[in-house]
């Protein structure tokens, strides 16, 4: 497995239009979109091919289970906000994750986790702020299911944070967009 | 008519092999779809609904809620006229955090809030406290095995124990939704089929029954009495019971499983939903063949079972048509089976993650801990099946879960809102709260006072001890609170996203605004208790 081997990035499946009233729903006034760098493996029988993906970081408490094939396609500029999502996980923080998943799930028993799928990949997000009553608020929305991602906003938070701190180490700097691709 | 003859065991088996069957060949499909680990995205919202309520109610219903209306007609739907508000409750406040804590059991948001004490101390009442009603619901399918084989019952609870461990740890065959929606296919239609057959029998027909009803008070639901001892007032029903309901879905691990495994907030939310609209119409449609058979025995000159739980077997078993009785027979065994894997299966995994994987062995490799849960699962069988023994003094099955229930649940339900909606609340608190919440539930028990009530008793108390006792110990550090604060409201964050917000798109006006899902379960509610209110104005002219 190759760690530092550039990022690729999952086909974003829900475009501006199908994101704008999911996200209205839950009281954003204001969207862009994003990309949060995750790492991915593979679960599966011990020889067959991959039946669904792991996606996490270091300093996520879970795995997400992402189910089918993954897609990835080479990272190319666009435009949107792209956050770093943590480091990679050991593969026993994988296999422990897995074990748990599959404990609630005797079924997935079978399945097991392929260390060689090891890599990184950007996941595509819909970021929504909401002014609320007393706290702005930030809704994080999947840009391949449009489902809200409670889940990823510790992460997404972090992000924004280190990235602020980035830009102002290194003086003011342009915003990566000002539009919202459809 | 009147056994169980040798077609109906014909019918048992093909079921039973059938069920087998459909679980096998779709979890095969299922592997190489999103279905095998979405739980069904691509499957229709009324079969999951359906297969939703086969994990939640199965074959309790199907022979507890039939006793219960032949004892007291539909006074105790008080017990679920609340459950709607009790989904609400935790589709708003609790799911999201469970969520976004990214925890496979909930007892480790506890664990983090308030320390390993506090966790290992609310997972080992699970543990006794599931572990104690799955012995009821392992003793329902025996009862029904009984009645129709005329062995006694204490051989078929081992029976139904074996059958039950080994389903379990051969990793269930009904574990695709469709086998759960052909049982509760199989179940409603057992009963609509009683419906008929037993308006069929009487000279007046539905009349007969309304008036029987009306005559002895059964449709007397809403009870404003403002005394504690009436057990099933509207107030009873509504203060103990929305927290007896909050408790028992979100807090204990064999119900909340489904919502933190399922891939999204609102997936989760969604099953939550269904039962929030599902169950009391169900409870109801139960309760009421409860009130037809009690006309039934009158006007057919029959005594009744002494032992309650009985009754709706014994007259499915003689007055079905030959082969119909072993098909809803066999229903009730199949969502029998379904409600035992889902409970056997939750007290292993809370066994094994949250006290062997966390005291005993730690680093042990992954065979190691399958294995050690199957070994969970039958301990856990044995357990239950200790218990399922004395089931049969407890009353109507359906009661006895949730009276079992009502020892741990508010003390429970306390400490999770503790950790949840109070920032200076601590270990030590979170600890004497459930004692003293507990001991508070058993002081109450001993009275006369409704035991819906001992759910809001064991609440109120573990959270006003539990804080005050907080009280006395530093304030929980930022680390602790992580899960449950959300750090975007820091000064900082705030600036972020303001600056963030400022840049980004704004969102058309035409955009399609549908808000607060749960208001429907609350109006819901509302329009559930004026239909009970109407028909018991009926009833007393």
């Amino acid at each position: 497995m190759d760690t530092t081997a550039p990022a690729s990035r999952l086909a974003r499946q829900l475009g501006a239009t199908a994101a704008e009233p999911r996200l209205r729903r839950y009281g954003a006034e204001r969207f862009e979109p994003a990309w949060l760098s995750l790492w991915a493996v593979a679960v599966g029988r011990e020889t067959g091919a991959p039946l669904a993906w792991l996606l996490a970081a270091d300093n996520l408490p879970r795995a997400m289970l992402m189910a089918g094939a993954l897609t990835p396609h080479p990272a190319e500029h666009d435009g949107a906000l792209v956050l770093e999502g943590g480091r990679p996980p050991t593969l026993p923080q994988f296999e422990r994750w897995w074990l748990w998943e599959r404990l609630a799930r005797p079924r997935r028993w079978s399945l097991r986790v392929q260390p060689a799928t090891l890599r990184a990949v950007e996941f595509p997000l819909w970021l929504g702020y909401s002014p609320g009553r007393r706290h702005a608020r930030l809704i994080v929305l999947s840009g391949l299911s449009g489902e809200a991602l409670g889940a990823l906003k510790p992460a997404v938070l972090a992000g924004l944070r280190d990235r602020a701190r980035a830009e102002t180490a290194s003086g003011p700097s342009t915003r990566d967009d000002d539009r919202v691709p459809g | 008519m009147g056994a169980f003859t040798g077609w109906d065991t014909a019918v048992l088996i093909v079921y039973v092999v059938g069920i087998a069957w459909v679980g096998a060949r779709f979890g095969k499909d299922q592997e190489s779809t999103q279905d095998y680990f979405l739980g069904g995205r691509k499957i229709p919202g009324w079969a999951i609904g359906l297969s939703v309520m086969a994990t939640q109610a199965s074959a309790i219903t199907f022979i507890g809620a039939p006793g219960w209306g032949f004892e007291g007609g539909l006074e105790r739907l008080a017990t679920f006229i609340n459950v709607p508000l009790a989904m609400a409750v935790l589709i708003v406040v609790l799911v999201p955090i469970f969520h976004r804590a990214g925890i496979y059991s909930i007892y480790e948001l506890l664990e983090r809030r308030f320390g390993a004490l506090t966790r290992s101390l609310a997972a080992l009442l699970f543990l006794v406290a599931r572990g104690l009603a799955t012995g009821v619901v392992l003793y329902a399918p025996a009862l029904v095995l009984s009645v129709v084989t005329g062995w006694d019952v204490d051989l078929t609870i081992v029976l139904m124990a074996v059958i039950a461990v080994s389903y379990t740890v051969l990793g269930g065959i009904s574990a695709v939704i469709w086998t759960d929606v052909i049982q509760m296919f199989v179940l409603w239609l057992g009963a609509i089929l009683s419906m008929v057959l037993m308006v069929s029998s009487l000279p007046g027909g539905w009349g007969d029954v309304f008036a029987y009803g009306a005559a002895n008070g059964m449709f007397d639901t809403i009870d404003l009495s403002l005394d504690p001892t009436v057990t099933y007032s509207l107030w009873a029903g509504l203060i103990g019971g929305v927290v007896m309901h909050v408790a028992y879905f979100g807090t204990d691990q064999s119900q909340i499983q489904r919502v933190l495994t399922s891939p999204s907030i609102a997936e989760g939310q969604r099953s939550l939903l269904i039962g929030g609209y599902l169950l009391v119409p169900q409870m109801l449609l139960f309760l009421f063949i409860g009130v037809m058979l009690a006309a039934y025995y009158q006007q057919h000159g029959l005594t009744a079972p002494e032992n309650l739980n009985e009754l709706f077997p014994r007259y499915v078993v003689n007055a079905f048509p030959v082969g119909v009785t072993g098909l809803v027979i066999a229903g009730v065994f199949a969502a029998a089976m379904s409600s035992l894997d889902s409970a056997l299966n939750s007290l292993s995994a809370v066994t094994v993650r949250d006290f062997y994987a966390r005291y005993v062995r730690p680093d042990a490799d992954e065979k190691h801990y399958l294995k050690a849960s199957r070994w969970a699962t039958i301990f856990w069988g044995l357990y239950a099946t200790a218990f399922a023994f004395f089931a049969g003094n407890l009353g109507p099955v359906i009661e006895a879960v949730n009276r079992i229930g009502s020892w741990f649940y508010g003390a429970l339900l306390g400490t999770f809102l503790l950790a949840v909606l109070s920032h200076r609340s601590n270990g030590r608190g979170a600890v004497s709260g459930i004692i003293i919440g507990m001991a508070a539930v058993w002081a109450v028990s001993q009275t006369d006072v409704s035991w819906l009530y001992q759910n809001f008793v064991g609440l109120i108390v573990s959270v006003v001890v539990g804080y005050a006792v907080s009280l006395t110990a530093p304030a929980p550090s930022a680390a602790q609170l992580s899960d449950v604060v959300i750090d975007e409201t820091a000064p900082d964050m705030q600036a972020i996203l303001k600056g963030r917000s400022d840049g980004a798109a704004e969102i058309g006006r035409d955009a399609r605004l549908t808000r607060r899902r749960c208001i429907g379960l609350v109006v819901w509610f509302f329009v559930s208790l004026a239909a009970l209110a109407l028909l018991q104005g009926w009833a007393n002219g």
